[in-house]
């Protein structure tokens, strides 16, 4: 009998073991990235393979449409698409390491420490140039959350590399303040079930360095992320909050030296962008015209269908009439 | 002689089913072996604690072995929050006395894990297990213990919900995944004081990863306890 239960078990639970599929099996869990699929669209840009597209004339000004995180990706900006129809060449792009685009180990930009900024401003750079159709086609930059505060340094750095720049809900340009953002909204209660449901994953679902398509899984679970997302980028998040937090980065350095009117949009409903932190954050701009989107939070200001139509275009395309 | 090791094997499967129906205790199984009475066969206990999460727990441990000391131990942990019941993690396993030197003394545990894990986003079905041994000093009234050990995650069952299809990858596959030997490694200290048939428990250490990346974002835990000894 005891013989009958060994067999049992190598008969059964081995070969059930490992039929089991790996969890890092690209397209199994989380979406396949660039590199892994070539259905997808996108540029080679400083020998990265970046998820990207591009709507609108050609020879239009070109909008890049900054995505927030780091590590998170354009799906829930697509809305954007429809200043297409305004005459504008909208271009999109997975930054590296996010949504859909090649990934690299946590170890690839920490290495870099700050010179991680130059990477994405050289990344930036190939983008806009894959996308110029002739020298004097105007630039402007639409970033948000963490895309507003990566247009900002960018510019910062190249004055005169953008006609214009709008910038959505940026946490923060000085570190101190992106902590304090971050911090204010992401409180969580010891006793809350999204704090428990997020710590609790940690002991089913553990991952090496290189198993991209874990960590990135693991990272949807834990924000719980519902709203509509490519796939998490967790390398490069861990990384530059680490970088953050050794460097504290300011990503308003420079930024006199860009003399556009800048458009600062905030939300009604993103409880820790109060009207005093929005004028406080946007206080760095030479001239800045303010925006408050009614009705909507944090993501809404774009992603909501009715706010996007109605509100936000409308600011956005007076904005660039003005420039 | 077949008839009993099928009773022992029916055994064994109620007691899992009971130990996944019945609330009970994750990291820590503490019992004062420098207190062990030949009358008390059983032990319950209730701990509340940080395990992965903050989480109630409840256990219990039966005696099968005077000789050798040896423990049936089974126990379910619940974290806290708005739906008390959506995540669990469940043990079924022994503890047995490997050495002896007066009040000195080294204990093993090894014990099947079954995980329970629900979120908007997807449920998992999980089974691991976990090994530890615990060394330290056992008095009658009193203990303090070492506790180090290894804890895996081996196969999850995937069923994720029309959210993460539609929102996140239309084109994700349920079924069964294999970790392979992933899990956290955990070393701590387990303390209590023993009166009439009581423990009052605690056991506090740290948590870190097997592989390299992502430790546990709160790499620590700590329970506090209480066990009735019948």
């Amino acid at each position: 009998m005891k013989n009958a239960l060994i067999y049992i078990l190598l008969f059964v639970y081995i070969p059930f073991f490992q039929s089991c599929k790996k969890l890092d099996e690209p397209g199994s869990l989380v979406a396949k990235t660039v590199d892994k699929d070539n259905s997808l669209p996108s540029i080679n840009i400083n020998g990265v393979q970046l998820h990207s597209e591009a709507f609108g004339h050609p020879d239009s000004t070109i909008i890049i449409v900054l995505h927030g995180g780091p590590g998170w990706d354009y799906r829930n900006l697509l809305n954007c698409k429809s200043l297409a129809n305004h005459n504008y060449r909208v271009v999109f792009y997975d930054q590296i390491g996010s949504g859909l685009s090649q990934r690299f180990n946590e170890k690839f930009y920490t290495n870099k420490g700050m010179g991680v900024m130059d990477m994405l401003f050289n990344e930036l750079h190939g983008v806009i140039n894959h996308y110029k159709t002739h020298p004097n086609q105007d630039v402007i930059l639409l970033g948000h959350s963490w895309g507003g505060m990566l247009a900002t340094a960018f510019v910062g750095k190249h004055p005169n590399a953008a006609k214009g720049l709008i910038v959505i809900e940026p946490g923060g340009f000085k570190w101190g303040d992106v902590k304090t953002y971050l911090s204010n909204s992401m409180e969580y209660n010891l006793w809350d079930e999204r704090l428990n449901d997020a710590t609790f994953i940690d002991q089913i679902i553990t991952a090496k360095d290189n198993q991209q398509e874990i960590i990135d899984y693991k990272m949807t679970v834990f924000v719980n992320l519902t709203a509509p997302h490519w796939r998490m980028g967790a390398s490069v998040q861990y990384a530059f909050r680490n970088i953050g937090d050794k460097h504290s980065p300011n990503f308003s350095d420079g930024i006199e030296s860009f003399t556009p009117n800048v458009l600062f949009i905030y939300s009604e409903k993103n409880k820790s962008y109060t009207d005093t932190w929005a004028s406080n954050i946007s206080s760095v701009f030479n001239s800045v015209q303010l925006e408050k989107i009614q009705g909507v939070g944090h993501s809404g200001i774009i992603a909501n269908e009715n706010a996007w139509s109605n509100q936000t275009t409308p600011i956005i395309l007076e904005y660039l009439n003005s420039l | 002689m077949e008839n009993k090791v099928i009773s022992k094997f029916a055994a064994c499967v109620l007691l899992m089913i009971f130990a996944v129906i019945i609330p009970y205790n994750g990291y820590c199984q503490i019992i004062n072996y420098g207190n062990i009475n030949d009358e008390r066969k059983n032990i319950v206990g209730v701990n509340i604690g940080w395990d992965y999460s903050m989480s109630y727990e409840f256990s219990q441990s039966f005696r099968i072995s005077a000789k050798k000391t040896t423990y049936l131990i089974s126990s379910t942990s619940l974290p806290v929050g708005k739906d008390i019941i959506d995540d669990s993690k469940s043990k079924f396993g022994v503890q047995s006395l490997l050495f002896k030197k007066n009040n000195f003394l080294v204990i093993g545990n090894y014990a099947i894990v079954m995980r329970v894990f629900r979120s908007p986003l997807v449920r998992i079905f999980n089974f691991g297990s976990d090994l530890k041994f615990i060394s330290g000093y056992f008095k009658e009234n009193w203990f303090i213990a070492l506790e180090l050990g290894v804890e895996y995650s081996h196969t999850s069952h995937f069923k994720h919900s029309e959210i993460y299809k539609n929102n996140i990858y239309d084109n994700v596959k349920d079924g069964w995944y294999n970790h392979g030997y992933s899990g956290n490694k955990f070393i701590g200290i387990q303390t209590g004081y023993s009166f009439r048939k009581s423990d009052i428990t605690l056991c506090l250490g740290t948590i870190n990863n097997l592989k390299i990346h992502s430790n546990p974002l709160v790499p620590y835990y700590c329970k506090l306890g209480y066990n009735f000894n019948f």
